[in-house]
């Protein structure tokens, strides 16, 4: 899932700037279960709001909605009558959907309520970890299943590089060496010979570090 | 400020037979306004509705849990607790008392009753004032 978390209400505030009609909108899919900007954080986010402008003595009419999906336009098209009414339309919804949003809706103001950290997993109630980077050279085949990409801090195709202490990284004893992971799992599952083989580097060009990526399905446009 | 000015909203757990009891009553030891309410675990209340009070004229919240291991749910008391923290967050960083929200763990066995803390927090309530909402 992509993982966000709350922008400092100051900063949502600013944003917002004079706005009288306000529409907090989420979005029920990556950012629910990561607790940033499904219902319930939008019911949240909506009382803080108003209690922040009763505070200053502004009158703000602030309204609640979400969808499915923020990313997807067809779920977008449910929210319209809310959307035209409102001033300004502050999505708790990850960057690719506050875009969606701005695509769909051209003449309103979007504004994002979330700063988009990562992909993660949900490795416990509350716990929200770092595992994918969408590099678009998947290696997790030659890993069992551990991305050091992601969660090496060195990027490492072919580690470790030596200054991993009891399991941990050197850069942080919070995190784990992935290269650990990585000969633990394939110790476990018997497959340690694949550590023989030379990893290629990655092809980054089809990273974030090319250019804004598209994946066009011929068989999907009509 | 007088406590009869101000509005408290109380939550607590319906196997909290203290509390239980004192919301049946309607109990007319408490002078001010106060807004019981009976939750089927103390783990249903969530942030969200810990601020729609404040939004709705609230001065002050009041949750109140079954003790620590003796939650029905297992960890609804824990939850709960969790969360009223998490909300008296957010009343931070809109600029009000994060002791404007009060969670405690009630032991039936302890000799301060479920009635004393009400009226301690009353006090601190009444010490903090209004809280400036339109409506509160």
């Amino acid at each position: 899932m992509i993982v966000a978390e709350a922008k400092p209400l100051a900063e949502i505030i600013s944003l917002l700037g004079s706005a009288q009609r306000i529409l907090v909108i989420g979005c029920d899919t990556c950012v629910a279960e990561c607790a940033a900007g499904g219902k319930k954080e939008v019911a949240l986010m909506a009382s803080a709001l108003r209690i922040a402008m009763a505070k200053a003595g502004r009158e703000v009419e602030i309204r609640e909605a979400s969808v499915d999906r923020q990313c997807v336009f067809k779920f977008l098209s449910e929210v319209g009558e809310e959307v035209v009414l409102a001033d300004a339309i502050l999505s708790l919804a990850c960057g690719a959907g506050v875009q969606a949003m701005a695509r769909f809706y051209r003449e309103s103001v979007i504004l994002p309520g979330l700063n988009t950290q990562f992909i993660g997993t949900t490795v416990e109630a509350g716990v929200w970890v770092e595992d994918c980077s969408g590099c678009g050279d998947c290696k997790l085949g030659y890993f069992a299943a551990v991305c050091p990409v992601t969660r090496c801090s060195k990027k490492l195709l072919n580690g470790p590089c030596g200054g991993s202490r009891g399991g941990k990284c050197e850069v942080s004893p919070d995190v784990d060496c992935a290269w650990q992971l990585i000969y633990d799992r394939l110790a476990a599952l018997g497959q340690l010979d694949r550590l023989k083989a030379l990893v290629k580097p990655n092809d980054w060009s089809t990273s974030q570090s090319g250019k804004p990526r598209t994946i066009i399905r011929e068989d999907r446009r009509v | 400020m007088s406590r009869d000015g101000l509005k408290i909203v109380i939550r607590g757990c319906h196997n909290l037979a203290q509390y239980r009891t004192l919301v049946r009553e309607h109990n007319p030891r408490f002078s001010g306004n106060i807004d019981f309410g009976l939750l089927p675990c103390s783990g249903k209340i969530e942030p969200h509705q810990l601020l729609k009070f404040f939004e709705h004229g609230a001065d002050g919240t009041l949750v109140l849990a079954c003790p620590k291991g003796a939650c029905r749910f297992v960890e609804g008391n824990l939850r709960a607790a969790r969360r009223a923290a998490y909300a008296a967050g957010w009343l931070e960083k809109l600029g009000l008392e994060p002791e404007r929200i009060l969670f405690r763990h009630i032991d039936p066995e302890a000799p301060e009753t479920v009635s004393d803390i009400i009226r301690d927090f009353q006090e601190t309530v009444a010490k903090l004032g209004p809280t400036g909402v339109a409506g509160g």
